[in-house]
């Protein structure tokens, strides 16, 4: 708690009276230069603004090398020991929270080390910090600002669903059927099938019928030739089948035959998606 | 309509044969593997769906209200308007064949279009002569049947026709048929009907006449001793449908036709 409170305190005093940068680091002061050159400076790299409810990854940079010859547990005391490092996130309104390290194997031009990794999810927009209490070597306690700012990404648009149909449309439509089972088909269904004066109706409604076939009339796949597109909609669905679509084109929606002309006005009166 | 009773076939003969066996009797056999390969499919596969007598007359009823035999599907086309005459060649099989598929055509809701029955000439070896319907039913399933804008009527010099006649004729093919069975236990006149009533024609023969044509609607008269009368599409340039009546209306031979391929190829 009294560690806390010493680095609460400094935040009040480096807003008041050192009028930080964002990503620059800060020395503990007290520390004298000769200490501080002892050793690199640990310095966190991060971003400078970060939209709220989004998560930011920081680094810190500056940590001892490792010799990968050598057993690692025992050269990360920084890390794991008595003298490890603190990490906090400090936002506005809000109590330090503190923040859990990732280590990372990082091979640089002087050699290996562990790269003390962060990620952080932001809520409140305002000023935010990223602080670490570094008890190794030089101690040093570094900060990175940034600003959590209420510029949320719009999300991704929702994949609108596939629109529905419009009541009172004018359709194109096709229906699929099995010939062979035309003999064994209800009567009301033969009418939907074969009447010549419902087709008379479908016309004078503004209906296009594009074709009553049977399943086999596609004997291959260049013979679906326009009907492609229909024949892909209903593979695999059980027949008869009816399919319709905007006569200006768009989604191809299908169903059952309807079992007699009312339901067949229906669905074309209020077709369902 | 023009009504003929069929008992006075030597009426019809004289009116409207040329003295040539046009219509030869089946090569295959009712049921068969061979039929099938034919194309033709028994409609007694499903016997339990048979129009019974019992019924017959109501049946005709429901499909003329409904407007379901193929009879309305032709007049809507008005295909036949230019003329259905075979002249003096021995074509009804041709013509039969050709009516009956463009009335499945119409059936299935495609555009109208004209089938030309001499672009069937190759079976006979372009020659004037009579055939078989089911073999003229196979010859049309493997090379279908040109339109009347690639092969000319009453032209049986294929060197004559516009090119790519065959190509054209690809387009037009009666792919499945139902087979009827001339059997007292499942009266023809059942099977006909039963065909008639999912709106797809009939082609038919009766071997009495030597003659073929399409059957496209049955009616009933309660004035006659068999109240079933047969509306066909003849050959012979009639204006209208005609009507034969008795019992020697019952064709011999009948196949309903109830898929055509899709004349439309792949758009490239």
């Amino acid at each position: 708690m009294n560690r806390l409170l010493t680095i609460l305190t400094f935040i009040v005093a480096a807003n008041t009276a050192v009028p930080a940068t964002a990503g620059q680091p800060i020395t503990v002061p007290g520390f004298s230069a000769a200490e501080a050159a002892s050793a690199d400076q640990i310095a966190i790299v991060g971003p400078a603004a970060i939209a709220a409810g989004q998560t930011a990854d920081f680094r810190i940079t500056g940590t001892p090398p490792v010799n990968l010859t050598l057993p690692l547990f025992d050269q990360i005391p920084w890390l794991n020991g008595d003298a490890r490092l603190y990490c906090y996130l400090a936002e506005t309104d809000r109590p330090l929270l503190p923040v859990s390290v990732r280590a990372d194997l990082v091979f640089g031009h002087t050699g290996a080390t562990l790269e003390p990794f962060l990620r952080v999810l932001c809520t409140r927009p305002g000023q935010a910090r990223i602080l670490v209490d570094w008890n190794f070597g030089q101690h040093q306690l570094a900060e990175h600002r940034f600003q959590i700012t209420n510029d949320i990404n719009p999300p991704d648009p929702p994949v609108p669903p596939d629109p529905e149909p419009d009541p009172g449309g004018k359709w194109q439509i096709l229906i699929f059927h099995e010939s062979t089972d035309l003999p064994q088909t209800p009567f009301q269904q033969l009418i939907l099938l074969s009447s010549s004066a419902l087709r008379d109706q479908l016309a004078q409604k503004g209906h296009v019928l594009l074709g009553i076939f049977d399943k086999d009339s596609f004997a291959s796949d260049d013979s679906k030739g326009r009907y492609t597109a229909w024949w892909n909609a209903i593979a695999g669905a059980t027949l008869p089948r009816i399919a319709i679509a905007n006569l200006d084109g768009g989604i191809i929606n299908h169903y059952p035959l309807p079992a007699d002309q009312a339901a067949f006005w229906t669905l074309l009166e209020k077709p369902q998606p | 309509m023009i009504r003929y009773d069929a008992s006075n076939y030597h009426q019809l003969k004289r009116t409207m044969l040329h003295g040539v066996g046009e219509a030869l009797p089946r090569q295959t056999t009712y049921g068969t593997f061979t039929a099938a390969k034919y194309g033709l499919f028994p409609i007694l596969d499903t016997p339990d769906q048979l129009i019974q007598p019992d019924d017959w007359k109501q049946a005709i009823a429901d499909c003329h209200r409904e407007t379901i035999f193929p009879k309305y599907h032709q007049i809507k086309s008005a295909w036949p308007t230019a003329g259905w005459n075979q002249g003096h060649y021995g074509f009804c099989w041709a013509y039969g064949l050709a009516a009956a598929t463009m009335d499945c055509m119409q059936a299935e809701g495609h555009p109208p279009i004209r089938l030309s029955p001499f672009s069937l000439g190759w079976m006979v070896k372009w020659r004037n002569a009579g055939y078989y319907l089911d073999a003229a039913i196979l010859g049309a399933k493997q090379r279908g049947i040109a339109s009347a804008d690639f092969v000319p009527e009453y032209n049986l010099n294929p060197q004559s026709f516009r090119k790519g006649w065959q190509t054209n004729a690809l387009l037009y093919r009666p792919l499945e048929w139902w087979d009827t069975q001339p059997d007292r236990a499942h009266s023809m006149t059942s099977q006909c009907l039963t065909i008639l009533a999912t709106g797809r024609p009939c082609y038919v023969s009766w071997y009495w006449w030597s003659h073929a044509a399409e059957v496209v609607a049955l009616d009933w008269d309660e004035s006659l001793k068999v109240p079933v009368t047969w509306t066909v599409r003849n050959s012979h340039a009639e204006l209208d449908f005609i009507e034969l009546t008795g019992d020697r209306a019952v064709p011999d031979e009948a196949y309903g036709v109830r898929a055509i391929s899709l004349p439309f190829p792949q758009e490239k």
